[in-house]
């Protein structure tokens, strides 16, 4: 705490001793003056309400009724003058007064805060005729959250993003753009300033903005690496047009929820030797015992433990820090940013004399980005970030702590005996409390350089409008693992003498390790041209790309290739766009690394015609449509898989012969290379439509799209006498489609401003092809199903009684059958009709996975003068999960929700879950429709109000804004689901997994 | 205007030279030497070292069976031992459940993965680099005994197999048929003959250092278990007995080499021990020798350092060891068997076998198996099911105590000389009926366990009967009884029946003693053979499943 504060104030005070200086250093050369003058529109008419600034300083006024303004500056400052609505115009204050001003009327989506950023460039939203949606992070809501992953859920269209862990510093998330469209994986590709970086661990105040490539022409350019959508991040760059320094300060609570509940000693003892029982054994504790358990009488022969109360807190606390400041003049400009971030676990105890053990993650972000104008035509650029993150966790790991937690039985041993020894028995050797306070902690700090030099050189000289591009990166990440060590010695004193396990050691270092050392360089570069004659506007690229990753301990990861692109625009109103890549990968063999990726597009405002001229009720019109390729080389399995290759092992680690047993020299065929293995391919047909309607009021944005992804990577199938793995072949084909929408509505009534969003995605996909289909019967066959698919048996309810069992088809194939237990359907047999056993055969294929096919998202923000209030919900449909190994969870799966809803003779008619039992459990746990539950959603995914203090009081302090807020991560969720699990992250607080966390954050930014 | 011109051109120069670096400076940038994660076939076969290797390597598929799952041994799917892990995948072998998509130690894949490595050595070593080339011969008998090993262990269990004598290319047509039953047995017994015919006799010949290779002995000891399986009832149905005479000589033709011996009683229990006596005369081949307390920390009573007690012998088995004194099996009223002092005076092998309450494991300390004693604690999951603890494999020498660890070297014995004389006996009497030398190999075996000899003048049924008990007792939890009662067709009798334990109650200084049915077995007809596994025969159509699977 106290190192993060002086670094944050010495930073700060450096920041504005800066700012003081180059204020200095201005005052000396030029006069301060009083100048005046008129802000007019196209029609020369005065325009109230245009913001003026001075450049670089901290003045800011609004014209008035008149379209007047008078200011205090210095000759040769650079007055910025804006207006929603209206380009933005820079001017350089020399004459006095009567300054005239003129601001020209944007187009529609073609303004200054329209701009979209595209591979290596920038267009205006108008121009683009792909499926992008683009996002600007300023609207995302401060709340101290490890992941930025988990800020955009619910926010971006087309772009579904599940959150798949809770752990300090681990609170993972899938992304996947468009659903799926792949049985392999399908997670998108992060791209941050252009180039492959890890982008959740970043401060959510560096990044600008966030694109999403949909179709075809716009992930083309990216060729072999876009099979699976892309994500662009752009980080935040300095501007001459405004400078600020920022000051956030939150902090927060995270609150533990949806935990697993254990059961008493007693209960468990009762539900223990009922399980016993319909085993078909003798009960295991007697009266003696269940009277102990109930009565608590002999707490060291009976123990009660509630483990997860004893040893987890209810809420832990977060805090994240951050600064930054931005700004510039005509030659440079810079953003530079500093966080801190401090998340704490949930454990409870674990700090002692010697170390804390509490699972928690601590981050330093930084960020400097400096853009440098050598001269009028050559801009260099330095994008530097960096980040040292911790996560400290006890010294088993966190995961199996909690497991030792969620899964060892409430009466298993006295956390400590009577005589003060920690207690244990032999299957339960791992004690919580030695857990926390005897094994030390690890502590893992990972430390990650991004940088990107940046160069443009102007070759107007050549010819107009063309320039030349170089986009150099260099990112280092390293990893250093250590920690503290020791080990605690369990004691069991019930049984007939008292019995040992475990080693006490001494507290000692852990050895340190610096691991996952790489280096990631990528180069693009080309040159790009960008004119307008007349009505046409050109603008086109040509780059060349070179990407390696590299690492002491592997080979190198490379690809490269050549991206192109050109777009012509005429009267604002058609366009044309063709993209194209050549693109290869080492992980194709010789001849055959290289795919050519092309795309098409065209777009066409209609609202520019004279028969569709814009009115009032409709404000613009565009229709778009594309069509192309790209390519996926991610497909998994061993790298070179087109090489056979031969391991060997000359030092041993071979067969062991002889009385000195010791290994033998060893070589081995490996593998047998697929020579004709090659990546993914991708087809994709997007027609897209968007919409103002109401003076730009209401926004709408709609594509349909359809795509084929063909040569999917899927197991050879061969059968085993080969006696060797094939590897993998491109066989497989699965057809995706889907309709998606984005909507917007945003209004001022006076001092109250409202602006809503939504949107919403409905995707299916279709197998058309898959490997290991033969000898299969049809109602089990992957083909004609969605991917990822479940095969699973038809249950029929529960048995009720022995003579059900009887006039019910055969379930010997899962063992003993007795009453309690899931009866299934009759489906199938060999020849494919029911036979009266359920085996295999009775298994069918459904189309119910996890990933939904209907994504939705949709928020609100609601401003009134000095108050804001802004909400975003993320929902989804059609998700299916399998809820068996969550309600089986717990020592012997056994946990409240089985011990009231299972069924015994006497609940038979209300019984939810079949009977308990220790063995032969297989019919009660096999895969069937009797556990799948919808895990369908609607999430408040935040909440925040806020109050921004008027701004007279604040000028007085040199504060241009401030605002106070209060927000919620998670706070509500609206589902059918009504075990107590998570319905996004079913697994958390059982098993081994983190559980699941509600934030709560206040927080202050100040801008100086 | 002239300071800009020149940066102009200065950066231009920069642009080009990049320019030319990124397009120009390697002629693919994508291929490079990536041979720091294996080698191609050929430097395998140039090089002595590897090419020897390689042949190690293919050794590396010798299966050792002390955990087949969570500490299970086989003998729990058999009517030898209950499991005390009543959740243990080792009962889908009992209740049932055992099927095409409930597989355990199938080895299908693994073995026919291993089978190819032996392959790749026949077809390569030929014009490999090995020096001298004249130890090529004797190093291609071992790879001949590897491949008849590997289809041994699939023929065991599937009956007719696909035979692998080549090594199969990924564009041939690899969903075949099986081959014949004869010709599976044909193939194992012609790969035994041709290393038999090269190796050294056995182990004792064999140099310091190659010590545990394939011998001449370990190649016909597989060639006479084979040939015993295949005149077994379950596949020789016509009672041909020109099979059961060739199984005889193949057995016999070990004994007549007298290369091995059987260990005296006293050093018994060292034949699955090499820390006492390592690659001892009884062994004809055995597995790699680890160096392990695990068999005991997972088999030994629970009082035991927290040992998990996993193999419970069962009643019928501790039943199945005669009295000592008469010779005769305890169901026999003139045995002297009392059943109210159940473990004294029984044949010496219970003791070596079998921990029954009141045995010594880890002197001074008894092992007690009566109810609430330390070693029959309901509360504790892994106590005893059946009232006993199994005792072969496992030495006192061995320590899993949280201080105090000692391993010893355990191989796993695939082959031993007691086997080979009970397979000789079984298989003349099969043949010839109770001849002289039936009754001299199997008192052999019984002479050292310090049995009085058979009674003359049995019967070929009343023999065959005694040698079945023989093998029963001999050769407890070794994996035969498994594979014994089905090659007899006696899966029906023997494990379609409930197995027992016996409940000890102690009152005072006296034990009460009570049999009681432990747990269900199911046996059908299908169990005979081990089911293809499902995901197999969806490769591999033409493949078929095992009958009633």
């Amino acid at each position: 705490m106290n190192a993060p504060q002086k670094i944050i104030s010495l930073f700060l005070s450096f920041l504005i001793t800066c700012n003081q200086l180059s204020l200095h250093a201005q005052g000396t050369k030029n006069f301060t003056n009083t100048f005046s003058g008129t802000v007019k529109d196209e029609n020369k008419k005065p325009l109230a309400g245009a913001s003026v600034e001075i450049q670089e300083k901290n003045t800011m006024l609004l014209t008035d009724a008149n379209g007047k303004f008078s200011l205090i500056a210095e000759t040769k400052d650079i007055a910025i003058i804006k207006k929603e609505g209206y380009l933005t115009t820079q001017l350089v204050l020399d004459a006095l007064s009567d300054m005239n001003i003129e601001l020209t009327l944007a187009i529609t989506d073609a303004g200054e805060d329209d701009n979209v950023v595209i591979p290596f460039g920038v267009r205006k939203k108008r121009e683009i005729t792909s499926a992008m949606s683009s996002y600007q992070t300023a609207g995302l809501p401060q709340i101290p959250l490890s992941n930025l992953f988990n800020s955009l859920a619910g926010r971006i269209s087309g772009l579904y993003i599940q959150q798949t862990d809770n752990r300090p510093g681990n609170d993972n998330a899938n992304m996947y753009v468009r659903g799926r469209s792949s049985y392999g994986s399908a997670g998108a590709r992060i791209l941050v300033d252009g180039v492959l970086r890890d982008f959740q661990d970043m401060d959510l105040n560096e990044i600008e903005s966030i694109t999403v490539l949909k179709d075809a022409a716009a992930l083309a350019y990216y060729g072999l690496s876009a099979g699976h959508g892309i994500v662009l991040v752009t980080t935040k760059k300095g501007s001459a047009l405004r400078s600020a320094i920022n000051v956030d300060v939150q902090g927060g609570i995270q609150q533990v929820d949806n935990i697993i509940k254990p059961l008493s000693s007693y209960q468990f003892a009762n539900l223990y030797n009922e399980a016993r029982l319909n085993d078909n054994n003798a009960i295991t504790y007697d009266t003696a015992a269940l009277n102990g358990y109930q009565n608590s009488r002999d707490l060291f022969k009976y123990p009660v433990n509630n483990y997860t109360d004893q040893f987890l807190k209810k809420n832990s606390a977060i805090q994240r820090y951050v600064l930054s400041a931005e700004g510039g003049n005509n030659t440079l400009r810079y953003f530079i940013l500093l966080s801190y971030f401090d998340q704490q676990g949930i454990l409870k105890g674990a700090n002692n004399n010697d170390f804390n053990s509490n699972t928690g993650f601590k981050r330093f972000n930084f960020r400097g980005n400096i853009d440098f104008d050598v001269n009028k035509n050559l801009v260099i650029s330095l994008y530097a970030g960096g980040r040292s993150e911790n996560r400290l966790n006890p010294g088993d790991g966190i995961n199996a702590f909690l497991s030792t937690l969620y899964n060892t039985p409430p009466n298993a041993f006295p956390i400590r005996n009577a005589n003060g020894s920690y207690g244990g028995t032999t299957d339960y050797r791992n004690n919580p409390l030695g857990m926390i306070t005897d094994r030390g902690y690890t502590s893992a700090i990972d430390r990650v350089l991004l940088t990107s030099v940046v160069a443009k050189q102007k070759l107007d000289f050549w010819l107009r409008g063309l320039s030349a591009n170089i986009n150099f990166s260099y990112d280092a990440s390293g990893t250093y693992s250590a920690g503290l060590n020791r080990d605690y010695e369990i004691y069991d004193f019930n049984g007939a003498a008292p019995q040992l396990f475990r080693t006490k050691t001494p507290l000692g270092y852990r050895s340190a390790a610096f691991t996952n050392n790489n280096r990631r360089n990528e180069l693009w570069a080309g040159f790009d041209f960008d004119r307008n004659f007349g009505n046409h506007s050109i603008q086109a690229s040509v780059k060349g790309q070179r990407y390696v990753n590299a690492s002491p301990e592997r080979l190198d990861f490379r690809s490269q290739g050549i991206s192109a692109r050109a777009d012509y625009g005429f009267r604002n109103k058609y366009y044309i766009g063709l993209v194209s890549s050549y693109s290869g990968s080492e992980n194709f063999p010789p001849g055959s690394r290289y795919g050519f990726f092309p795309a098409a597009s065209a777009g066409w405002v209609v609202t520019e015609e004279r028969f569709l001229k814009a009115g009032n009720l409709l404000s613009y019109l565009k229709l778009r449509g594309s069509y192309g390729s790209a390519g996926n080389s991610e497909i998994g399995g061993n790298r070179f898989p087109f090489e056979s290759f031969y391991a060997r092992n000359t030092g041993g680690g071979g067969y062991t012969f002889g009385t000195g047993f010791s290994g033998t020299p060893s070589a081995n065929e490996s593998s047998l290379g697929n020579p004709l293995i090659t990546w993914e391919t991708i087809k994709t047909t997007d027609i897209g439509l968007e919409l103002k309607l109401f003076k730009n009021a209401f926004y709408l944005s709609a594509d349909v799209y359809k795509a084929r992804r063909s040569g999917i990577l899927t197991d050879a199938i061969i059968p085993s006498i080969l006696g060797q793995t094939l590897g993998t072949v491109n066989q497989g084909i699965v057809d995706s489609k889907g309709i998606e929408f984005d909507l917007g509505y945003s209004k001022h009534l006076g001092k109250f401003n409202i602006s809503l969003n939504g949107n919403i995605i409905l995707t299916t996909d279709k197998i058309i092809s898959q490997n290991g289909q033969d000898g299969i019967p049809d109602y089990q066959k992957t083909i004609g199903k969605v991917s990822g698919s479940s095969l699973i048996f038809l249950s029929d309810g529960l048995f009720n009684d022995q003579a059900l069992i009887n006039a019910s088809p055969s379930q010997a194939f899962f063992g003993r059958i007795i009453p309690g237990d899931v009866k299934y359907k009759d489906v199938g047999s060999v020849n494919g009709k029911p036979d009266g056993i359920i085996d295999n055969f009775d298994r069918v294929r459904v189309n119910k996975r996890d990933l939904p096919n209907v994504y939705y998202g949709f928020g609100t923000t609601l401003t009134y003068k000095v108050i804001d209030f802004s909400t975003q919900w993320q929902g989804v449909k059609g998700r299916t999960i399998d809820i068996q190994g969550l309600v089986n969870s717990g020592p012997f799966s056994f946990n409240q929700e089985i011990y009231n809803r299972r069924w015994t003779p006497a609940t038979a008619t209300t019984a939810v879950y079949p009977r308990v039992g220790l063995t032969d459990r297989g019919n009660n746990t096999a895969g069937s429709d009797f556990w799948r539950r919808s895990a369908d959603f609607l999430r408040l995914k935040y909440i925040e109000v806020g109050v921004s203090l008027p701004e007279a009081f604040l000028k007085k302090y040199h504060i241009k804004r401030t605002r106070f807020y209060l927000g919620g991560f998670n706070m509500l969720t609206i589902t059918k689901l009504d075990l107590g699990v998570d319905p996004e992250i079913p697994g958390a607080g059982r098993g081994d997994q983190y559980p699941y966390l509600k934030t709560y954050s206040v927080g202050l930014r100040t801008t100086f | 205007m002239n300071k800009i011109n020149f940066n102009i051109k200065s950066s231009i120069t920069g642009f080009s030279f990049l320019i030319i670096l990124i397009t120009g400076c390697k002629k693919d940038y994508l291929s490079f030497d990536y041979t720091d994660g294996g080698v191609r076939e050929e430097d395998v076969w140039n090089s002595d070292r590897l090419a020897r290797g390689f042949l190690n390597n293919a050794y590396l598929g010798i299966l050792r069976r002390y955990d087949l799952t969570d500490g299970a041994l086989l003998a729990a799917a058999s009517d030898e031992a209950v499991n005390s892990n009543q959740g243990s995948t080792i009962n889908i072998f009992n209740n049932g459940t055992w099927g095409p998509l409930r597989t355990l130690d199938d080895q299908y894949a693994n073995m026919y993965n291993y089978i190819r490595r032996t392959n790749l050595f026949l077809e390569k070593s030929l014009t490999s680099k090995i020096n001298p080339a004249t130890d090529i011969p004797a190093l291609r008998g071992e790879a001949f005994f590897l491949r008849a090993y590997y289809h041994f262990e699939l023929f065991k269990r599937y009956g007719a197999i696909i035979i692998a004598n080549h090594s199969f290319g990924p564009t041939e047509t690899l969903d075949i048929p099986r081959n014949t039953f004869d010709e599976t047995v044909t193939q194992i017994v012609s790969d035994c003959d041709s290393a038999a015919a090269i190796l050294l006799p056995s182990i004792a010949d064999q140099g310091i250092g190659d010590k545990g290779r394939a011998s001449q002995t370990a190649a016909m000891a597989i060639k006479a278990r084979t040939l015993l399986y295949a005149a077994s009832p379950l596949s020789n149905a016509t009672g041909d007995i020109t099979k059961w005479q060739k199984a005889a000589d193949a057995a016999k033709a070990i004994i007549i080499l007298n290369k091995h011996s059987l260990l005296p009683a006293a050093q018994f229990s060292n034949i699955w021990n090499y820390t006492s006596q390592a690659y001892n005369a009884e062994i004809l081949f055995a597995s790699v020798a680890d160096n392990v307390n695990v068999i005991e920390s997972a088999n030994a009573p629970i009082s035991y350092d927290g040992a998990r007690g996993r193999t419970n012998p069962i009643q019928e088995l501790v039943d199945a060891f005669e009295m000592k004194t008469t010779g005769k099996p305890v169901t026999d009223p003139t045995s002297g068997y009392n059943s109210n002092d159940p473990y004294t005076n029984r044949d010496n092998r219970l003791g070596l076998f079998i921990m029954y309450n009141g045995s010594v494991f880890k002197s001074p300390k008894l092992v007690e198996t009566f109810v609430g004693g330390k070693d029959n604690m309901i509360t504790n999951i892994n106590t005893t099911k059946t009232g006993y603890y199994m005792r072969k494999f496992l030495y006192d020498a061995a320590n899993w105590a949280v201080n105090s660890t000692s391993n010893l070297r355990r191989p796993w014995v695939h082959f031993r000389y007691a086997e080979v004389l009970l397979n000789y006996t079984e298989a003349l009497n099969e043949a010839q009926g109770p001849v002289a030398d039936v009754y001299i190999y199997i008192n052999q075996v019984r002479a050292r366990a310090g049995m009085p000899v058979l009674p003359a003048g049995l019967s070929k049924d009343q023999m065959r009967l005694r040698i079945q008990n023989e093998r029963r007792v001999e050769l407890c939890f070794e994996e035969h009884r498994f594979f014994d009662v089905r090659r007899w067709k006696k899966g029906e009798e023997f494990l379609n029946k409930p197995v027992s334990g016996m409940v000890i109650t102690k009152t005072g200084a006296t034990f009460t003693y009570q049999v009681v049915a432990v747990e269900s077995r199911v046996f059908t007809e299908k169990n005979y053979r081990f089911p293809f596994p499902q995901s197999e025969l969806n490769k591999a159509v033409k493949l078929q499943q095992n009958p009633g699977w």
